[in-house]
């Protein structure tokens, strides 16, 4: 597997992983952009906007019979986070040659359609097409809406905007409801323009062909490209938050409560294996102490768990439970994070953990879409390690590390989404609906 | 031991029947890392009603996936799911209305792994302490699913799409179903359906084939035991109730539109109308289709739209969900949608459906559950690739146009709290 990673253009960085492995290819191409609240609606809507239809296919029935001549490839929009820092792009998939009789020039006319979308969209005079604008628009107001169909993600979103709230950190990637009005088939044009002027460009490439060959492929449709590009944006670091406590009621029948954890370790430092470690010890897999503890022997939910976002520099715990047992599920969970803070870590939750987090690691290398997020991640924080790297890293990590780990979090969110007139809802916490 | 090359799509495989009944079929994938295997168990929430040879049993709706719960659970008091974190495996399992399935994917140690999930699922051990303790997580599981909107329009859908046939039940059961259920029950369903003549065993990865038959072989019971019979009623061409309709808290009214056909789906001439309805199903409802270019255009659909084609023994049923400010707008254009398709566009869906095939086999847990589901309806998951090549524009249009569309058709929908039922 070779792995190569360059710019190719001034504010163009190409990363071709060249593998026969794989029967499926995958392509991305992203723009960073720094992640504010003014800018962050319009980045989410233009990549849906860009699926609606380009110059040579004007409308998603022409685009989407363009796709399906190339064995069903697809080009999807793909807005990511990354703490301060938006990514917003196209992601394509698409079958290999190798795989079908006459698919010589597949993987190029593919390639050429998915930056097609990015680079060469419909538009009229000076403008996106109107229509498509407005319903796109309507789409993301109905999606971000929606978020409430979910309650889990919709407590991790509410208490991420509240935990960093007035900096990129706690802005949602999919923007914000209240910002799309003023959006305009106009103004969101001209938006595109500054992007596709400015913003760096991050393109990957996972599948069985060489760099040489993508470079070639690909670079025809980049030259048009005006580049007074930005410099490369590094990830910041997140302030650490004040302490938050928030109860949302909905007409539910299962309380989701979530307790945020906020660690000084920056993404991609030394010490962060040690947080990652400790993440799973905690949470991580059925081996974990929220899970054997909570679930297994107490009763006390269906799902509990912890993930990390080293962007954010938190860890969150989470589980769905009764209503009525929120709080001796927050004290149970609590407890967990206290025995790892007091050292109460055995050698074999340290080794599970351990193989918990490699298992994923080579796991992902299995995967042309799970590379694809490894290495952008890398890109995002100044870095380009290997796998085996970030594997090394983690077998070093000791009990002394990951409890050290655990005492420098800081309890900074308890998040209680639960049904109305119950026991949590009653103690007149602040309220956010 | 039997090996197939499918060299069209570049895959091996090898297959084995144990002399106890237990089907093993193996994908071999040279130079990954990751290996997969999933013991599955021809036991889902349909098989509610059965006959091992003793009678029809009828137990509380919801075992197959409380066992599932509990077979982790390990008669000198561990779970198997610790044993698994020794080794670094990622273990899970699920239900379905058709099988439970008990997987895990690993990047060392498989054969130790592959030891681990053939002892604990052949080694159950329910105690009234242990199954009263789940049915306190199951009834979290239960509140948990019923707060979500996009689970409760798909089970009044099929609660009311269906009469008698049992995929109308959820598969999880209810808060008072799986009160009944104690520790008999359970051993009574497993020593049931828990016998290597009703299980597979698929492997896909980069490991020894000859390994794996001989680790099955030593592990499980070596004597065969006839599969129960089983008994889904005789499903009627009507519904239950043409609309179903319940408020929740969501953003947009989530609907599910549903049809059936009583038809086969199993074997040969299942494996054929399984192919025509999915190809139906893309033609007519897919992306690339002007029903749905129109209604995404008018604004009345939005991305989460989908339309599939689902399967349960003698009833194929097509499902289309998604959000909508106006589902009846999605019923409307769907009863009058074109049924005639040009030569061009039916060749074109052709090779979009063979490229999502292929990019399937990349995804190891999702190959493992199709070849399951062909496994189980008794024909070849990799035959399909021919199958699908094979149906003509005619076949299809015979297949859509003997659809009871209208006469079949039940509406379910979840309205945001504020709206009026």
């Amino acid at each position: 597997m070779q792995n190569v990673y360059r710019e190719i253009l001034p504010g163009v960085r190409l990363r071709v992983i060249s593998t026969d492995k794989f029967k499926t290819s995958c392509f991305s191409a992203s723009f960073m952009l720094p992640l504010t609240f003014e800018s962050a609606t319009m980045n989410a809507l233009i990549p849906s906007v860009l699926k609606r239809g380009t110059k040579r296919y004007p409308d998603m029935t022409r685009l989407t019979s363009a796709l399906d001549s190339l064995y069903g490839a697809r080009v999807e929009p793909l807005v990511r986070k990354y703490g301060n820092v938006q990514a917003s792009g196209v992601v394509c998939d698409l079958i290999n040659s190798k795989c079908v009789t006459d698919g010589e020039k597949m993987l190029e006319e593919t390639l050429h359609l998915a930056l097609e979308v990015l680079l060469d969209p419909v538009i009229s005079g000076d403008a996106f097409i109107k229509e498509y604008v407005e319903s796109e628009k309507e789409n993301l107001v109905d999606y971000l809406n929606g978020a409430i169909n979910e309650k889990l993600s919709y407590a991790y979103g509410k208490s991420v905007e509240a935990l960093f709230e007035g900096t990129g950190f706690g802005v949602n990637e999919d923007g914000d409801v209240t910002k799309i009005s003023e959006v305009t088939h106009k103004s969101l044009y001209e938006h595109y323009k500054k992007v596709y002027l400015h913003a760096p460009l991050e393109i990957f490439f996972c599948g069985d062909a060489s760099f040489e060959e993508i470079e070639a492929c690909i670079k025809p449709a980049l030259l048009n490209l005006p580049r007074e590009y930005d410099n490369f944006i590094v990830l910041d670091k997140p302030a650490e938050p004040k302490e938050n406590e928030i109860c949302t009621q909905f007409d539910v029948l299962q309380a989701n409560l979530l307790i945020g954890l906020y660690t000084p370790c920056r993404a991609g430092s030394t010490n962060q294996p040690a947080v990652q470690v400790l993440t799973t010890i905690l949470g991580g897999g059925t081996a974990s102490k929220l899970f054997t503890h909570v679930r297994e022997e107490k009763s006390l939910c269906y799902y509990v768990g912890a993930k990390y976002d080293k962007y954010l520099q938190t860890i969150f715990m989470y589980s769905g439970v009764d209503p009525q047992k929120v709080e001796e599920a927050r004290g149970e969970m609590l407890k967990q994070l206290i025995d790892c803070q007091e050292g109460k870590i055995t050698d074999e939750e340290l080794q599970n953990a351990k193989r918990y987090i490699i298992d994923g690691f080579k796991t992902n290398g299995d995967s042309a879409v799970g590379l694809e997020a490894y290495w952008l991640s890398e890109s995002v924080m100044g870095l380009s390690r290997e796998v085996d790297f970030r594997i090394a890293r983690i077998m070093a990590v000791d009990i002394e590390a990951v409890v050290d780990a655990a005492n420098s979090l800081k309890n900074c969110m308890t998040y209680v989404l639960t049904g109305k007139e119950t026991p949590y809802a009653r103690k007149g916490l602040p309220q956010n609906s | 031991m039997q090996e197939k090359v499918y060299p069209r799509i570049h895959e091996k495989v090898i297959t084995e029947t144990l002399a106890n009944g237990l089907k093993i079929v193996i994908v071999p994938k040279p130079g990954f890392t990751k290996a997969y295997a999933q013991l599955s168990v021809h036991y889902g929430s349909i098989d509610a009603a059965f006959d091992a040879g003793k009678g029809i049993v009828v137990p509380p709706k919801g075992v197959a996936h409380f066992l599932e719960h509990k077979v982790f659970e390990q008669p000198d008091g561990g779970n198997a799911l610790t044993t698994f974190a020794q080794t670094g495996a990622s273990p899970n399992a699920f239900t379905s209305k058709n099988m439970t399935a008990y997987h895990f994917s690993c990047t060392e140690n498989f054969e130790r792994n592959l030891e681990i999930l053939l002892d604990f699922v052949s080694s159950p051990h329910f105690t009234e302490e242990n199954v009263s303790k789940e049915q306190g997580i199951i009834g979290q599981e239960i509140g948990m699913v019923n707060d979500k909107p996009d689970f409760k329009v798909y089970e009044n859908l099929m609660a009311n799409l269906f009469k008698v046939h049992p995929a109308r039940d959820s598969i999880i059961g209810t808060v008072e179903s799986i009160g009944n259920i104690d520790r008999n029950v359970l051993y009574d369903c497993y020593r049931t359906f828990y016998i290597p003549s009703n299980m597979l065993l698929t492997v896909v990865g980069d490991v020894d084939a000859k390994k794996i038959i001989e680790t099955a072989e030593a592990m499980l019971d070596k004597k065969y035991t006839t599969p129960p019979k089983r008994d889904y009623g005789v499903e009627p061409c009507d519904v239950a109730c043409a609309e179903i309709c319940q408020t929740m808290e969501c953003n947009l009214p989530i609907f599910a539109l549903g049809f059936k056909k009583l038809a086969e789906t199993s074997g040969d001439e299942g494996a054929a109308n399984r192919a025509c309805a999915s190809m139906a199903c893309e033609l007519l409802f897919g992306e690339g289709s002007a029903f749905y270019s129109e209604l995404y255009g008018k604004g009345i659909i939005n991305q989460e739209f989908g339309a599939e084609a689902i399967f349960y023994p003698g009833c194929i049923a097509i499902v289309l969900s998604g959000e909508s400010r106006n589902p009846e707008l999605v019923k409307e254009a769907v009863l009058k949608v074109s049924h005639n398709i040009d030569d061009e566009y039916f060749e074109r869906i052709k090779r979009a459906i063979y490229g999502m095939k292929i990019r399937r086999s990349d995804r190891f847990a999702s190959l493992c559950r199709s070849i399951a589901e062909a496994e189980f309806a008794n024909f070849d998951y990799f035959d399909t690739f021919n199958i699908f090549e094979k149906i003509t524009k005619r076949d299809i249009m015979k297949f859509v146009e003997s659809f009871p569309w209208e006469k079949s058709m039940t509406m379910s929908k979840v309205l945001p709290k504020n709206e009026e039922v």
